[in-house]
C-alpha cells in the first residue's frame, strides 16, 4: 500500500476541474484521506490549460510535489502543459486519441483509455467520469460518491443528476480496473476540516471579531471575499464590493472609526490603489487589516500565478513613517490564527496589520485538525469618551484610548493632517516633533510582541535554512527528504517588525539560505539589512509557479 | 438646544480668507443642526481636502478630516457601521468632482443615508487657483494660462441621470434659503446631496457675489418628484436655478444590507457569533 499519491489532472478551462475539485474533496477526505490540493490555472474563462494537483496521503503531506503518480489528461495541450511532471513509473489515463498522440514517449509507461463518449449516446460530462474513475483508483464507496453528488448538484433537475450518476458509475468502472494505487487511510475524517486558504484567512478574520468586509475583485484575493459575501448574514458582517480599492479601503477606515472591526482583501495592484489610505490609516491612528494576496508582477503580471513579490511593498506602503504589522502564515492554522489575531492588534494599538499570502496559498486546499476559537480569544479596546476627549492624548506607551463617535459625552476628530491632542490641524513645533515620535513609539512595543520564527530541521546545523510564507510546508518536506543531515529550516510566519533575538540562529550557521518566490530576494535583503554581520544567500523561483519538494531537494544537495 | 459651537483650541483660529463663502456654510450647518435638536456626538463630519473639507476643525462634532476625494466611500464606511449616526461629508469642487469623481457617481448609486455638501467655487482654493471641473470656460489662471477649455462638469445633471434620491442646489450667499435646504437634505432618508455656490473671494475673479445673484434663480412650481423636469432644470444655464431639483425614496444602503435585516446593533457592539463560525470550523 501506497504512502501517499500525487495525482494530477489537467484539462481546459471549461471542462468542469473546479466541479470535480469541489466533488472529490470532500469525498476523498470523508473517506479518511489526508489531502493536499493545488491549482494552476490560466486567466481566462474557456480553453487553455488548467491543471489540479491532488496529493491523496494516510499522514498530513503539504509539500508541493512535482512527480506524478497518476497523471489523467483531458486536452493535448495539458499533456505537454504537464509533461514534465511525469515519469516512467507515472499512470497515463484519457481519451484514447490524446494518449495515441502523446503517446510514443510514454509507451512503456502504463496506459488507460478514458472512455466518455458511449457508440450511439451523448457524451457524458467528462469531469463526473474522471470523478468516478478516482473513486474507483482508490475503491471508494460508490454511496459515498453518490450522496455527495446529489447533495452538491442536486438542485440542477433530475436529468442532469441522472446524467452525472451515469458519468459517475461508468468512470468507476473504469478506475476500478486498475490495480496498485491503493493508499493507507488515517480515518480520522470527522476530527478534520478541508479548507482552502482563503476559508482560512475568511473564518480567521470572523473569528477575530470582523464585522465588515470591503472589496474590489481582483485575482486571487476575491475568494475571501465571495467566502464572507455569501455568509454576510449568518456572521452579522455588512460585506459590500466598492467602486475601486481606494474606496474599499476608505470604507474601511471609515469603519473603524465608527467601531467596527474590518477588514480588506486585496492583490498587489489593488493593494498599489490602497496605499493613500494606509497612509491615511496611519496618520490618523485608525486601525486597518489587510489580507494581500499576492501573484506575480509588475502590472497585471501573471493573474491566476502565484509569487512573493510585494514585500517590499507592504513593508512601504504609504507615504510618509508609521507602525505597522506584517504577518505571513505558513499553514492554514496559522492564516487563521493569525488573522483573528491581527484584528485584535489593530484594535490595540490602532495600526495597520497586513496578512500576505499568495495565489498558491489561498487556492490550495488541506485537511487540518479541527480550528478552534469561540471569541473569548478577543480583546476590545474601544472606551467611552468624556467631554472634551483627546484622540490623541499623548501617552507613555503611544497608545491613546479609542474613542467613536456616538459612544460617550466626547466627540472624536480623526485627522490625516498634523493635528494637536484633540486632532484638530497644527503646525506646531513642538506637537510636529512629538506627535510622530508618540505614533512610532507603539513599534517598540509591537517588535516586543514579535512572534519568533519556528524552527524545525536538525538542532546541530550548519546551513541554515529560511523561509516565509506559503513556502512553508514546501521546503520542510524537502528538509525531511535530503539525504544531508546539516540542514536547520527556519520559517517567519510574521515579517515585520521582527524580533531582536535572531543572531542565536544565525551565528550557528556556516551558511544561511534564504528560499523565497521573487527576483530580487527581498526577504534575505531585509535580514541583510537588520542582521549586517550575516551573509544571506538566496534559492529563488520566479516564474509564477510554487517550489516543487524535488526542486528544492535538487538545489539543496547542491549547496 | 445643543450647540454645535467648537471650544477646542484647534478651532480659533480659523484659516479662511474674510468674506469667504465657508463662513456662511458653516454658520448655516451649525443652525440646521442645533435646529433639528442633534446631539453633537451622533453627527459625523467626514471631510476630503481643500479650503472646505477644513470644516471638522471648526464645528462641535464628530469629525473626520480625511484624503482628498475619499470623503463618500470613507462616510459610508462610518454609515454602514452605525446607522445611528447622522452622516455628512463634505469638501469642495475639486474634492469631490475631480478626485472624488468615482466616488461621486457611486455614492449616488449606492444610496448611504448620508448627506453630501460640496462647496463649489468653481475654482482650487487651498492650491491657489488653479481650474477646477467645475470652472467655466475661458477663465485664466496660473495653471490654465491660455484659459480653460474644457466641459465644466453638471455636476447635477449627473446627479439626477444617475437617479439620485435628492439632489439639490444653494448659494451660500442666501443663507435663509441654503439652510431649509440643508435642513431637508439631513432630514431626507438616502443619498442628499447638495452643491453650494459659494464665491472664492481670493481666486475667482469671475464668479462673485454680485455674478451669483445676477447668474442664477430660485426655483418656482417646480415639481420635485419629476425627473425629466428635473433634468431639464438641471441642464439651465445663465442664470442657474437654485433649489431642491429632484427627489424621491428608495431603499437605502443600509436598508440593503443583510447583516442589519434582522439586528440593529451597530458593529461596534457586536461579538463574534461562535454558533455561525463553528459550523464552518
Amino acid at each position: 500500500m501506497m504512502m501517499d499519491m500525487n495525482l494530477i489532472i489537467g484539462g481546459e478551462a471549461g471542462q468542469g476541474l473546479n466541479t470535480l475539485e469541489t466533488l472529490m474533496l470532500p469525498v476523498l477526505k470523508e473517506a479518511g484521506f489526508h489531502l493536499f490540493a493545488a491549482k494552476d490555472i490560466m486567466s481566462r474563462i474557456r480553453g487553455g490549460v488548467n491543471i489540479v494537483t491532488i496529493r491523496v496521503a494516510g499522514q498530513e503531506k503539504n509539500g508541493y510535489r512535482k512527480k506524478s503518480d497518476v497523471f489523467i489528461s483531458l486536452s493535448n495541450e495539458a499533456f505537454a502543459w504537464a509533461e514534465n511532471r511525469l515519469t516512467a513509473e507515472t499512470i497515463l489515463i484519457g481519451p484514447a486519441d490524446i494518449l495515441d498522440k502523446r503517446g510514443a514517449k510514454w509507451h512503456n509507461n502504463r496506459t488507460y483509455a478514458l472512455e466518455s463518449k458511449p457508440q450511439g449516446a451523448e457524451p457524458m460530462p467528462i469531469n463526473m467520469v474522471v470523478s468516478g474513475l478516482i473513486s474507483g483508483l482508490f475503491r471508494l464507496d460508490f454511496s459515498l460518491l453518490a450522496e455527495k453528488t446529489a447533495s452538491l448538484f442536486g438542485d440542477k433537475g433530475e436529468k442532469r443528476l441522472a446524467a452525472n450518476q451515469a458519468a459517475l458509475k461508468a468512470g468507476y468502472f473504469q478506475g476500478e480496473k486498475i490495480d496498485g494505487l491503493e493508499v493507507e487511510r488515517c480515518l480520522d475524517a470527522g476530527e478534520r476540516s478541508l479548507m482552502n486558504g482563503s476559508q482560512a484567512i475568511a473564518l480567521g478574520a470572523v473569528a477575530g471579531g470582523c464585522n465588515f468586509l470591503s472589496f474590489y475583485p481582483m485575482s486571487p484575493a476575491t475568494g475571501v471575499a465571495i467566502y464572507l459575501a455569501q455568509r454576510a448574514g449568518e456572521f452579522g458582517m455588512v460585506v459590500e464590493q466598492y467602486e475601486d480599492e481606494i474606496a474599499a479601503a476608505g470604507a474601511s477606515i471609515g469603519a473603524w472609526y465608527a467601531g467596527a472591526r474590518a477588514m480588506v482583501t486585496t492583490s498587489g495592484g489593488g493593494f498599489a490603489l490602497m496605499e493613500e489610505s494606509i497612509s491615511l490609516a496611519g496618520m490618523s491612528e485608525t486601525p486597518m487589516v489587510l489580507h494581500l494576496a499576492q501573484r506575480p508582477g509588475p502590472a497585471t503580471g501573471l493573474p491566476t500565478r502565484t509569487m512573493q513579490g510585494d514585500l517590499n511593498l507592504v513593508l512601504h506602503a504609504g507615504h510618509g513613517e508609521f507602525p505597522r504589522v506584517i504577518f505571513a502564515p505558513g499553514t492554514l492554522e496559522e492564516a487563521f490564527h493569525l488573522t483573528q489575531k491581527a484584528f485584535n492588534l489593530a484594535d490595540k494599538y490602532q495600526v495597520p496589520v497586513f496578512i500576505l499570502t499568495d495565489q498558491f496559498f489561498v487556492d490550495s486546499y488541506t485537511c487540518l485538525p479541527r480550528l478552534q476559537a469561540d471569541g473569548s480569544e478577543n480583546t476590545y479596546h474601544v472606551v467611552a469618551t468624556e467631554s472634551y476627549y483627546r484622540r490623541y492624548e499623548l501617552t507613555t506607551g503611544g497608545v491613546s484610548p479609542q474613542g467613536i463617535p456616538g459612544h460617550g459625552d466626547g466627540v472624536v476628530i480623526a485627522n490625516g493632517n498634523e493635528h494637536d491632542e484633540y486632532g484638530d490641524t497644527t503646525e506646531d513645533e513642538q506637537l510636529s516633533q512629538r506627535m510622530p515620535e508618540k505614533r512610532m513609539k507603539k513599534m517598540e512595543v509591537l517588535a516586543g510582541e514579535s512572534l519568533v520564527p519556528g524552527f524545525c530541521g536538525h538542532k546541530e546545523y550548519k546551513i541554515l535554512l529560511i523561509c516565509w510564507g506559503s513556502t512553508y510546508s514546501t521546503a520542510r518536506e524537502a528538509v525531511e527528504l535530503s539525504s544531508r543531515d546539516d540542514l536547520g529550516l527556519l520559517h517567519f510566519s510574521q515579517l515585520w517588525p521582527l524580533p531582536a533575538d535572531l543572531d542565536r540562529y544565525f551565528q550557528k550557521a556556516d551558511k544561511i539560505v534564504v528560499i523565497e518566490e521573487n527576483v530580487t530576494g527581498q526577504f534575505a535583503g531585509l535580514l541583510q539589512q537588520f542582521f549586517p554581520g550575516n551573509y544571506f544567500e538566496s534559492m529563488l523561483k520566479y516564474n509564477g509557479r510554487h517550489f516543487y519538494v524535488e526542486e528544492i531537494v535538487e538545489k539543496l544537495e547542491a549547496l | 438646544m445643543n450647540t454645535f459651537v467648537s471650544t477646542r483650541p484647534g478651532s480659533k483660529d480659523i484659516s479662511w480668507c474674510p468674506g469667504c463663502g465657508n463662513f456662511a456654510i458653516r454658520n448655516v450647518l451649525m443652525e440646521v443642526l442645533a435646529d433639528l435638536e442633534l446631539d453633537p456626538v451622533d453627527v459625523a463630519l467626514i471631510s476630503g481636502i481643500g479650503q472646505a473639507a477644513k470644516m471638522p476643525h471648526y464645528i462641535q462634532a464628530n469629525g473626520f478630516h480625511t484624503l482628498h476625494g475619499r470623503a463618500i466611500p470613507i462616510a459610508t464606511g462610518v454609515k454602514s457601521a452605525n446607522p445611528s449616526l447622522t452622516v455628512i461629508a463634505e469638501g469642495g469642487d475639486g474634492d469631490m468632482y475631480a478626485e472624488g469623481g468615482n466616488h461621486f457617481l457611486h455614492g449616488l448609486r449606492r444610496n448611504a443615508d448620508i448627506t453630501l455638501l460640496v462647496h463649489n467655487n468653481q475654482v482650487y482654493g487651498l492650491t491657489k487657483g488653479q481650474a477646477s471641473p467645475t470652472t467655466m470656460i475661458g477663465m485664466k489662471t496660473p495653471a490654465q494660462p491660455e484659459g480653460v477649455f474644457e466641459e465644466p462638469l453638471n455636476p447635477l445633471a449627473l446627479a439626477i441621470a444617475s437617479n439620485a434620491s435628492f439632489v439639490a442646489r444653494a448659494y451660500s450667499g442666501q443663507a435663509d434659503k441654503t439652510k431649509e435646504i440643508l435642513r431637508q437634505a439631513i432630514l431626507h432618508r438616502g443619498f442628499s446631496f447638495v452643491d453650494i455656490f459659494q464665491p472664492c473671494v481670493s481666486f475667482n475673479k469671475i464668479n462673485t457675489y454680485d455674478w451669483y445673484e445676477k447668474n442664477t434663480y430660485w426655483l418656482k412650481d417646480h415639481d420635485q418628484g419629476n425627473r425629466e423636469a428635473a433634468l431639464q432644470k438641471a441642464l439651465e444655464a445663465f442664470p442657474f436655478p437654485l433649489g431642491i431639483f429632484y427627489q424621491h425614496q428608495k431603499k437605502t444602503f443600509e436598508e440593503n444590507i443583510v447583516a442589519y435585516r434582522d439586528d440593529q446593533t451597530p458593529l461596534s457592539q457586536r461579538r463574534v457569533n461562535v454558533e455561525a463560525l463553528h459550523k464552518y470550523l
